[in-house]
């Protein structure tokens, strides 16, 4: 397709009036390229004048209350370890629909890009801090030598610590979202003669995705940033180390053992 | 584009910020405009309704990707409107459900065509657009206005146009692309 084809089809998915195959492929596209996404948003403000200035209709009364119900829904069912002021926590509108398929690399159902959504939020949110903080401190007490991240750098970082049942940390996962970094520290001994940890990323009602095989070395690091996640928030995302032969799962499900699991915070 | 003093601007930022206060505020100085832009392509209050409630929740989620440099915050939210009433009249008509466009509405949009000092623009591109409007074949014009305001597609255009319906496309385009080469200019 070329630059006036598509730039047709951009006016004409803004304008309303592409058939209904068409339509359909443009939202598609829409979500996986964000040149066409740009096109479309550039006819969206061009057209807007358009809109006729006497054609306002107060909406009744009770809408407000249907939308601000449905955020207290969806907030409340997915609220987990740290209860966040006006947090919100939904799965983006388009997740599980048109991109069901893991395969669409779009730019928005990223790890990062939902720890980067996470983030903004949490920036209004002064009780994140406070958490992170007071999940430090506990980890200091239970004798685990952390450093603590400048406070400046607090609102990009976040950690997971993968525990078995509640003891003493078995690995600890730190996120940079600057950095778009997942460094990996194994506090425990080394995986037993064979065998290798492998790390997952767990998302509610999803199959688990092999993030990495942990090797023999004590800190490592993952680039994220093309790793795929339907969440709209890293609050929704959990991490697993589970113990799988040597080189990890040989068919990309977990095979082993779980021996840890831990939500980011 | 973006206006200093627009009332919405703030509260857009500040609900993308996670804010539910100035949620509820922007809904309250927003809600109306987008419901009737709601009920005229979509004729059918419980739709609108319905639409509408989606609309709120897309907006809360979406606020973040709001770029105040490309726009102002109504026109980033009308373009939300029309894309779900849009989307939902497409399907429905995939169904043969008829919403379709009464002989009144048309009627009311020849007057309204007319008077083209009713249409709602922007200061800086008031101007702008009514004369790159003015520059567009009148047939061709009256497609787009009428498919920005009620959501015609080409099929019902070609219907009210009695023209193929490719003859619709090539109007349209035409007249978006010498649109876009006048706003560039």
């Amino acid at each position: 397709m070329n630059d006036q084809e598509l730039e047709e089809i951009a006016a004409e998915f803004a304008l309303g009036t592409l058939s209904l195959e068409e339509w359909q492929e443009a939202k598609h596209r829409l979500e996986t390229d964000p040149h066409f996404a740009r096109l479309v948003s550039y006819w969206d403000y061009r057209l807007a004048p358009l809109d006729v200035k006497d054609g306002d209709v107060v909406p009744p009364f009770g809408i407000w209350h249907r939308v601000s119900n449905r955020l207290d829904e969806l907030a409340g069912t997915t609220e987990t370890r740290v209860e966040f002021h006006q947090d919100r926590n939904t799965p983006d509108e388009h997740a599980g629909q048109s991109e069901s398929d893991d395969q669409a690399a779009t730019q928005n159902n990223t790890v990062f890009a939902a720890l980067k959504r996470s983030r903004n939020r949490w920036r209004s949110a002064f009780a994140a801090a406070v958490a992170l903080a007071a999940g430090f401190i506990g980890l200091q007490m239970a004798g685990v030598h952390i450093p603590f991240l400048p406070q400046a750098q607090v609102e990009d970082k976040f950690v997971a610590v993968l525990n078995p049942s509640g003891a003493s940390p078995g690995f600890l996962i730190r996120v940079d979202v600057g950095a778009k970094q997942l460094i990996i520290e194994r506090m425990v001994g080394q995986a037993p003669a064979g065998k290798d940890y492998e790390l997952w990323l767990i998302e509610p009602e999803q199959a688990p995705k092999p993030i990495k095989v942990v090797g023999r070395e004590k800190v490592q690091q993952v680039d994220f940033s093309q790793l795929q996640a339907n969440q709209d928030s890293a609050k929704q995302l959990t991490f697993a180390i589970s113990l799988e032969p040597e080189g990890g799962s040989p068919t990309g499900k977990v095979t082993g053992e779980v021996l840890f699991t831990g939500a980011l915070f | 584009m973006s206006e200093v003093n627009d009332p919405l601007l703030p509260l857009l930022l500040e609900t993308a910020s996670g804010d539910k206060d100035a949620f509820r505020l922007l809904y309250d100085a927003s809600s109306a405009k987008l419901f009737g832009v709601l009920l005229r392509i979509l004729k059918r209050q419980d739709l609108a309704e319905d639409v509408l409630q989606e609309v709120y929740l897309t907006i809360w989620h979406k606020a973040e990707l709001y770029n105040p440099t490309m726009g102002r915050p109504i026109s980033w939210m009308v373009a939300i409107a029309r894309n779900k009433a849009i989307d939902l009249l497409r399907q429905a008509e995939e169904k043969t459900v008829q919403l379709s466009l009464s002989d009144q509405d048309g009627d009311d949009l020849s007057r309204m065509l007319v008077e083209q000092s009713t249409l709602a623009l922007d200061l800086p591109g008031r101007m702008t657009l009514v004369h790159c409007l003015e520059e567009v074949e009148p047939k061709s014009r009256e497609c787009v206005l009428l498919a920005y305001q009620y959501g015609l597609s080409r099929d019902e255009l070609s219907e009210r146009f009695n023209v193929p319906s490719g003859t619709i496309k090539t109007w349209l385009r035409r007249a978006l692309i010498g649109l876009k080469q006048c706003l560039e200019r």
